[in-house]
């Protein structure tokens, strides 16, 4: 009788250490899932341009330039488009940010600490856009908030605040 | 029956909110009363209109934006009631001219003609026009579109168009303060970051996965409270 008992209580904690395994190995990858955000709905690429009088070379060393993710070819389709807006002038990227945009969370695009925008995204759009919740900031406030749909090869240009003898634009497209 | 009575009855019975025996009593009282009936037949049709033309439901834009539209109307009504006042006799006057008509329906009608207007702007003047809490302010068919801006800053406004030649959207805020010329903007090329908990910070890398920026939460728990450049 002793020894039937033994054996019980030895296959019940068997049995017991085998579902405590098998649950640690099934709600692990669960658990890590839920801790990333969920997967994203865009890719937006963020620039700050320092537009300027084209020919000021007292401006053209102005700023920082940051490295063109976008590649040689894109970028140079950026400067055009820029130019047919803000025409006879020179644009000086200071700085860009390339992000995801996640569902559920808040994404930033940060080139640069004095302007900078939040990003809420509200779903996909027609044409391969994506409709987004956009928040323009100047270090601690908001100076601005726009719905916009964005879609791929049709950029957003913000025409922010001056600084020197131009302005600073924020550049957002869908890539 | 007065005209009050009956402008209750109406209403009522164009939103259905009338029992049966109610409704066989207005419609009895439709058949005797012509103008009555004219009236019936217009409120029927706008109000198949505005039902046409908005949504059952719609996402509000914005919060801020529906309270820019609030204040403003708080302020055009203190404004109006200001100027009320001072036209008090001169209503007077004119509602007795008013009162020979159907006056009870009068105001209902301009209401309804009113938002039909707007509803008719809305949708057709989508241009270059743009200001604090605008909707539907540059659209393009195949291009980015800005639906609704806000400003929240005083004497800062949003003007939206669209550029054909540039095939850009573009939003030129004006009235925004200068940032002085000796300060110096720093920039940086980062790449995504993954979005933190809420309450951590959020660290900004380059395309090595060297930290360029963290950017931290205040109490309340949102950001941007601060930045640290940590090279």
């Amino acid at each position: 009788m002793d020894s039937s008992f033994f054996i019980m209580r030895l296959q019940f904690f068997a049995v017991l250490r085998s579902a405590s395994l098998l649950s640690a190995v099934v709600l692990f990858p669960i658990t890590l899932c839920a801790a990333q955000p969920a997967e994203t709905d865009a890719e937006v690429w963020g620039g700050l341009v320092y537009a300027f009088e084209a020919g000021d070379d007292t401006e053209a060393g102005s700023g920082e330039a940051a490295v063109i993710s976008l590649g040689r070819e894109a970028e140079d389709d950026l400067r055009m488009r820029l130019s047919k807006v803000f025409t006879g002038k020179a644009f000086h990227v200071l700085g860009e940010h390339d992000q995801g945009v996640f569902k559920q969370y808040e994404s930033w695009l940060v080139p640069s600490r004095e302007l900078f925008i939040k990003l809420d995204s509200k779903g996909p759009a027609a044409g391969g856009g994506v409709l987004l919740g956009l928040q323009l900031w100047r270090n601690k406030d908001v100076i601005m908030k726009t719905d916009v749909v964005l879609v791929p090869g049709s950029p957003l240009f913000i025409e922010g605040p001056r600084w020197r003898q131009g302005n600073l634009v924020f550049v957002v497209l869908l890539k | 029956m007065n005209p009050s009575d009956k402008e209750a009855l109406l209403h009522r019975y164009i939103d259905g909110e009338l029992d049966a025996a109610q409704s066989d009593a207005f419609e009895r009282l439709l058949e005797t009363d012509p103008d009555l009936l004219r009236e019936v037949e217009s409120l029927r049709v706008l109000a198949e209109a505005v039902r046409e033309q908005f949504p059952a439901e719609q996402e509000p834009p914005s919060p801020d934006f529906f309270n820019a539209h609030i204040l403003r109307q708080i302020e055009h009504g203190e404004t109006g009631q200001a100027r009320g006042r001072g036209q008090a006799a001169g209503q007077a006057a004119r509602r007795s001219v008013f009162g020979r008509f159907s006056l009870p329906f009068v105001p209902w009608a301009i209401a309804t003609a009113s938002l039909l207007a707007a509803l008719f702007l809305g949708l057709h003047d989508r241009g270059s026009v743009g200001s604090e809490g605008s909707v539907a302010l540059s659209a393009a068919p195949g291009h980015s579109s800005v639906q609704t801006t806000y400003t929240p800053v005083d004497g800062v406004r949003a003007d939206t168009f669209f550029s054909r030649d540039a095939g850009a959207t573009v939003i030129r805020l004006v009235g925004l303060e200068e940032i002085p010329s000796d300060r110096e903007i720093a920039g940086h090329a980062a790449v995504d970051h993954r979005p933190a908990e809420v309450g951590d910070p959020i660290e900004l890398r380059d395309g090595a996965g060297r930290l360029l920026l963290t950017m931290g939460t205040g109490a309340d728990g949102k950001y941007p409270d601060f930045f640290q450049s940590l090279n």
